[in-house]
């Protein structure tokens, strides 16, 4: 019999940048902005970023490791209220195989002439392919990504 | 504005082979016949059972001109074992909540043992609940009624029968502790549907 099992978790990680709540949820919902900040490390061999943001909408967006296994980000914006929340759902793919579903939640709130950001992940790991410890580090760099970017004034 | 996380955990163990159970959520036919609870009806539904297919609901209490509307994108099915989905519930055209629903299924003696966990985000429920309230409707149906009428074809037992010698389970299931998991004890009865 195969193996088969789910591993179910949920992590939040909260942030202030020193920016809007505009610029910061600008970040998310531009395209040009968002591919700026939203990719793997600088060593991975990256696909392009698309980015339909709208309720309904997709982004998709790949790399990995030069001759490594690629990691494929397929997502579906659910819920978008400007400058407030966005809700998406999103499927990870390494190669071919289905390594996890999840629902994310990302909130905007004024914090004094900055932003606070609370990003909920509520997900099913599938089959061990995958860390809910893993996927909270990596969305820690992109939120860290996300704020060089904004010091930077590119986003 | 608000969002609310939750999430929980529902174990059940019927007395049909992992095929049949899975069958039971596969096969429109046989999930018209148990995924509404109660008193409410399903006025509209579409079946696309496929990783990528899906499904539009629209249900409301019996007697009413039902206004909740979920929409289920099927994303990872393996057969007899597993269906993982998201949904979106809208109440009224307005959004409600964002769902991801896993079904696992596995051998369990001569049956199958079934956990059903659910993580989900609610959004605006004050302004829900008020809205809800002025309308003169209840809460939307709770997993933990429906899973009660659920699989009406198929013989089921008391989950605290479980862990029997020879009734190990196959389903590996790991829970952070922020869910909550819910193991009852009610006496389900599930006789043959007419």
């Amino acid at each position: 019999m195969t193996e088969r099992s789910v591993r179910h978790a949920k992590f939040t990680i909260e942030r202030i940048y020193p920016a809007a709540r505009e610029r910061v949820f600008g970040a998310f919902a531009d395209p040009r902005s968002k591919a700026k900040w939203f990719v793997g490390p600088d060593n991975w061999d990256k696909s392009d970023h698309t980015l339909d943001f709208r309720v309904g909408g997709k982004e998709t967006v790949s790399g990995g490791p030069p001759g490594g296994a690629v990691h494929y980000y397929n997502a579906t914006y659910q819920d978008i209220v400007p400058n407030e929340r966005i809700v998406t759902t999103y499927e990870m793919h390494l190669d071919k195989t289905r390594i996890s579903v999840s629902l994310a939640t990302v909130e905007f709130k004024a914090a004094g002439s900055g932003t606070k950001l609370i990003l909920t992940e509520q997900g099913a790991f599938l089959d061990d392919f995958d860390k809910p410890e893993l996927r909270e580090e990596g969305t820690r760099g992109l939120l860290d990504q996300l704020g060089a970017a904004l010091e930077k004034g590119v986003v | 504005m608000s969002v609310r996380h939750g999430s929980f955990t529902l174990t059940r163990r019927y007395d049909a082979t992992p095929a049949r159970v899975f069958a039971a959520w596969a096969i429109p036919e046989q999930r018209s016949r148990w995924n509404v609870h109660g008193s409410w009806t399903v006025t509209e539904q579409t079946f696309d059972f496929r990783e990528g297919g899906e499904e539009v609901k629209r249900f409301g209490p019996a007697g009413s001109d039902p206004v909740h509307v979920a929409r289920t994108r099927y994303a990872d099915i393996v057969p007899d074992r597993r269906i993982v989905m998201s949904s979106t519930t809208r109440d009224r055209e307005v959004l409600t909540s964002v769902t991801l629903l896993t079904v696992q299924i596995g051998p369990d003696g001569s049956g199958s043992q079934l956990v059903l966990t659910y993580q989900a985000v609610m959004l605006d429920e004050g302004d829900r609940i008020r809205t809800a309230r002025k309308a003169g409707l209840r809460s939307s149906p709770s997993w933990a009624r429906r899973s009660s009428t659920l699989l009406p074809r198929l013989r089921g037992r008391c989950p605290r029968h479980r862990g029997r010698r020879g009734h190990e389970s196959h389903i590996t299931t790991t829970h952070d502790p922020s869910v909550r998991v819910r193991r009852r004890h009610l006496p389900i009865r599930m006789g043959r549907a007419t």
